[in-house]
């Protein structure tokens, strides 16, 4: 009977785990893999490997981000392009409609930032988001479109603030906000 | 400096559990103590992203042991407890016993 894990699950954590955990976090799945084999069966062990790859993406995107000093430029590249491509307000539309409108450019840019935070190195939420929003800010002063500023400045304002309460780093490790306001 | 304030449980209950494996401590021994004695569930990625923050604060080091079989060739990384590693673990005890003891003569439980 063949007892190895599942092959593509096994893949999947190869392509998962940073390089200097691979070799010892996938020897201890392993390790544990043929202990909940003996114990429960093989078929339980493959669901058991199965359920690691999942509880592993959080833990090791974290732990990828600590080891990856070039992400924080990586993150501000992709807010830069998802701020550039959410700018595209519609002509001649209603009051409500510029709001929820603006509303959801924000929510796009706010998004992309809280999940690059998380994939890449960056030190917390701030950053990203007032990178995104500040662009947002830009195209739309360079396309001339001075009213859509003057709608979008309290959603920036109120990213910023948001930021600035989602304020951790990616390691769990919460910095001071002394640390960065000197 | 870490100070106590810095370490979180997690951090903590790997730290203790390394001290109480010795010389035997890795992923699979760490998570096996951590369920058997504190009664957590944990993944062994969750143990792997504290041990990561206990490296990189110098409150662990570790050393590669051999490749087994049933690892599928791939070599442990074992874990010790640095010196800075036992002081830490000291300050958070003594502060605990501090706050539970008076708690524990109050209910009288000691």
């Amino acid at each position: 009977m063949n007892q190895a894990p599942p092959a593509f699950t096994r893949l999947l954590l190869i392509w998962l785990t940073p390089e200097p955990f691979k070799e010892t976090y996938l020897g201890d799945l392993e390790e544990e893999f043929h202990l909940v084999a003996r114990a429960r069966g093989y078929r339980n062990a493959c669901w058991w490997y199965r359920s690691q790859l999942v509880l592993s993406i959080l833990p090791m995107q974290q732990l990828r981000s600590r080891t990856n000093p070039i992400g924080k430029h990586c993150t501000i590249l992709f807010v830069a392009i998802a701020a550039l491509a959410c700018t595209t307000p519609l002509k001649d539309a209603s009051v409500p409609f510029y709001i929820i409108e603006h509303s959801l450019i924000l929510l796009a840019a706010f998004a992309t930032g809280y999940v690059c935070t998380f994939v890449f190195a960056c030190k917390n939420f701030l950053v990203p988001t007032t990178i995104a929003t500040t662009i947002v800010l830009f195209a739309l002063y360079v396309r001339g479109e001075r009213e859509e500023i003057l709608w979008l400045l309290p959603f920036t304002v109120l990213a910023i603030l948001a930021g600035l309460l989602t304020f951790r780093s990616v390691g769990g490790q919460h910095i001071p906000a002394r640390s960065w306001l000197g | 400096m870490t100070n106590v304030q810095e370490l979180k449980e997690s951090d903590l209950l790997v730290l203790c559990s390394i001290l109480h494996l010795g010389d035997n401590a890795y992923g699979v021994t760490i998570k096996k103590q951590i369920e058997e004695i504190a009664g957590r569930v944990v993944s062994t990625a969750s143990i792997y992203l504290s041990l990561s923050r206990l490296d990189s604060n110098n409150l662990v080091n570790t050393t590669i042991g051999d490749a087994t079989p049933e690892r599928g060739g791939r070599r442990k990384t074992y874990y010790r407890l640095t010196a800075k590693g036992e002081r830490q673990v000291k300050i958070a005890i003594n502060s605990w016993i501090a706050m539970i003891v008076p708690i524990a003569k109050k209910w009288e439980l000691l």
